[in-house]
Order: structure tokens, then sequence, then C-alpha cells
């Protein structure tokens, strides 16, 4: 690398100096004048840019505040509050759930009797010889399943001729083992 | 306790004001004291006069919107010299970029009849020969001639070495004499 610092007397092409240098290079952007309106626009874009920039930084901040809680709500889903569903707990050891205070029962069509109505006595036997069980869980979605069948059924009487039986059947059957199902392997929904 | 709050309130107001006036005044001040000399040497530095207005005010705009970050204000001038630096060399790359992807066959800028002295900048041969320099050669030369910077000062401006800053500059000279002594 060549580390030559320059000369002041040294001559550039034509007997160009370096301070001669200087001199032409003054002289020829002597005649670059500011436009004459460059003051006013440098007022009125300075406080424009910098309130641009804070309303970007701050709509930034709550942008990231909505994801950071979508987020945790998407980890989280058992510790949101479920809606309209509560568990409790019997002192025989069996667990009911209550919507807004009515008892839960299942929607069948007309003329036919809930199962457990029919094997009510039975299986309250079973269930009172078990071990007592407290907080029996019940899977956020099973609840909204049963919630919305009732709210479609109340608005729109029809939409399910043969009740929403056969889909707590289904969901409950494909959960059972996990949380859904009770200690005897029934569904968690047979309620009395 | 409303007393109280609008006193408050009044006080804020009267803060705003001359906070906002004593901006207004800085920006004046650094206007009057050094707008004209960062235009010339984005002129120097740009080979297309029609943007040194705009690298200019863009890098004013810049630094005084972000005043307060600014660590040393008594470096205001640096940082203006800096950020004109910068800029000049951002819209080189943006125009270069342009002409080899989007304009192929780009009509040169024409200086118009309000741009006298742009127009006779274009014909300076000495202004000519130093556009024919590399963009580092260019930037060095510049800063050491025209701005009057240390070598020390130079490297700080442009993030190179010492010994970088030496080299350019010598072989933008080498360059220069070659040029001009074709040109004469």
């Amino acid at each position: 690398m060549n580390n030559q610092t320059f000369r002041i007397d040294e001559p550039i092409g034509g007997g160009l100096a370096v301070e001669e240098l200087r001199q032409r290079l003054r002289h020829a952007v002597s005649g670059v004048q500011p436009s004459p309106d460059t003051l006013d626009r440098l007022r009125t874009a300075v406080p424009a840019r910098r309130h641009r920039r804070q309303a970007l930084a701050v709509g930034s901040a709550l942008s990231m505040v909505a994801v950071l809680v979508a987020g945790v709500a998407m980890v989280l889903p058992d510790s949101m509050p479920n809606p309209g569903v509560q568990v409790a707990t019997q002192p025989d050891g069996s667990a009911e759930r209550e919507r807004e205070g009515t008892p839960l029962r299942p929607i069948m069509p007309e003329g036919k009797e809930p199962l457990d109505k029919k094997q009510g006595e039975s299986k309250k036997k079973k269930t009172s010889e078990r071990p007592r069980q407290y907080g029996a869980r019940v899977p956020a979605q099973v609840g909204y399943i049963d919630q919305w069948s009732r709210v479609f059924q109340q608005m729109l009487p029809g939409t399910f001729p043969g009740g929403v039986e056969p889909f707590r059947k289904n969901f409950t059957s494909n959960t059972a083992g996990s949380d859904a199902s009770g200690a005897d392997g029934q569904s968690a929904f047979a309620t009395n | 306790m409303v007393a109280l709050i609008g006193t408050g309130a009044v006080v804020a107001s009267e803060l705003r004001d001359r906070v906002v006036e004593d901006t207004a005044d800085l920006l004046t001040q650094t206007y009057l004291a050094h707008y004209r000399s960062l235009l010339r040497l984005a002129a120097l530095l740009l080979d297309d006069p029609a943007s040194c207005e705009d690298v200019a005010q863009e890098a004013f705009i810049r630094v005084h919107a972000a005043r307060r970050r600014v660590r040393e204000p008594e470096k205001l001038l640096a940082y203006l010299r800096q950020t004109v630096v910068n800029l000049s060399r951002s819209t080189l790359r943006r125009r270069l970029l342009g002409l080899r992807l989007l304009m192929p066959k780009s009509v040169p800028h024409a200086a118009s009849a309000e741009e006298g002295a742009y127009d006779a900048l274009e014909r300076d041969t000495l202004i000519s020969a130093m556009r024919g320099l590399q963009r580092r050669q260019r930037e060095v030369l510049v800063l050491r001639y025209f701005s009057d910077l240390t070598e020390v000062q130079v490297a700080d401006v442009l993030g190179l070495s010492l010994g970088s800053v030496k080299a350019y500059g010598s072989r933008g000279l080498e360059a220069l004499r070659t040029r001009m002594g074709g040109q004469q």
C-alpha cells in the first residue's frame, strides 16, 4: 500500500499544485447557491419527519404488544376462561357441568329418552363405588360444541334433525382415553 | 386543582414553544453557517447536479430530526458532513443500479437555464477530470482539499483506515494528474 502523504507544492497535471487544486475546487462550486425556499422547507420537514417516526414507533410497539398477547393466548388456551361452562364436583364423586345455573341435558330427538335416564340407576351405583375424583376435566372443545349446538338449535330449529349427539359421541370417542374420558371409559358428558 | 392543571398546561405549552423556538433557532443557525458548504460538497461528490440539493436537504432533515440522539452537539457539522457523504454514495449507487437494470439508454441530465452554476460546473475541466476518478478517490480528494479535513478526519468520515485514506489520496492525485495532462 502506498502510504505517501501529499505535499502542498506538489504539481499536478499542467503544473497544478495542491494549493491550486484547493482554489480551483472552491472556484468550481462557488456559483452553487441554495434555493430561496430551502430554509422554509427544512423548518416544516424536520418536525414532520420527527412526528412520522414517533407515530411509526408507537404503532410498532402496539402491534408488538398485540402479537405477544395473541401468541400467549394461542400457546396457553387452558388459561383462558371457558364461557358458560363450569365444572362442579359433587360429594359422591360425579362431575356435573352446569351452564349458567342450568344442569346440562343432552339434546335428543323427540320421543327418545336420554340413554343416561334409562341406565341412570346402575350408572349411579357404579359411579358411587368408584373412589372420589375431584375436578373432572372437560375439554374446552367439547364445551364449545355443546354451547354452539344449543345456540344453533334455538336460532335455526331443524339444523340438526338428529340432534347433536352423533357429533358429541364422535368427538368423545376420538378423545376417549385422554382428557374427555371419565374414569370408567365413558364420555365425560354422562350426566344425570 | 383545576387551576393547578391549567397552570401546568400553560407551562408545558410554553416549554414546548420554547423547545420549538430553540430548535428553529439552531436549525437556522446551522443552516446559515453550514448549508452552503454542504451543498457544494454534495455538488462535488455527485455527478448529477439535480440531486445535490436533495441530498443536502435530506441530510439536514435527518440530523436535525434526530438531534436529541446526537451525543456530542459540537460535532453537528461532522454528523452533517458524514450524512452528506453517505447519502451521496447511496444516490450514486441507486442511480448506477437504475442505469443497469431499468434504463439502459437513459438520457443524461441536462441543466436548465436556472441551473447556470451547475452548467458551469459541468464545463469545468477539473470537475470533469475528478468525475472520472474512482468513487473513493474522489471522496478522499474532495474531503481533503475542499472541506480541508485532515487525513484522520477523512478516515473517520469515510470509515476507512488512515493507510487506506493515504493510498486513495495519492492514487487519486496521480490519476488526476494523468487526466488533466491528457486534457491539456
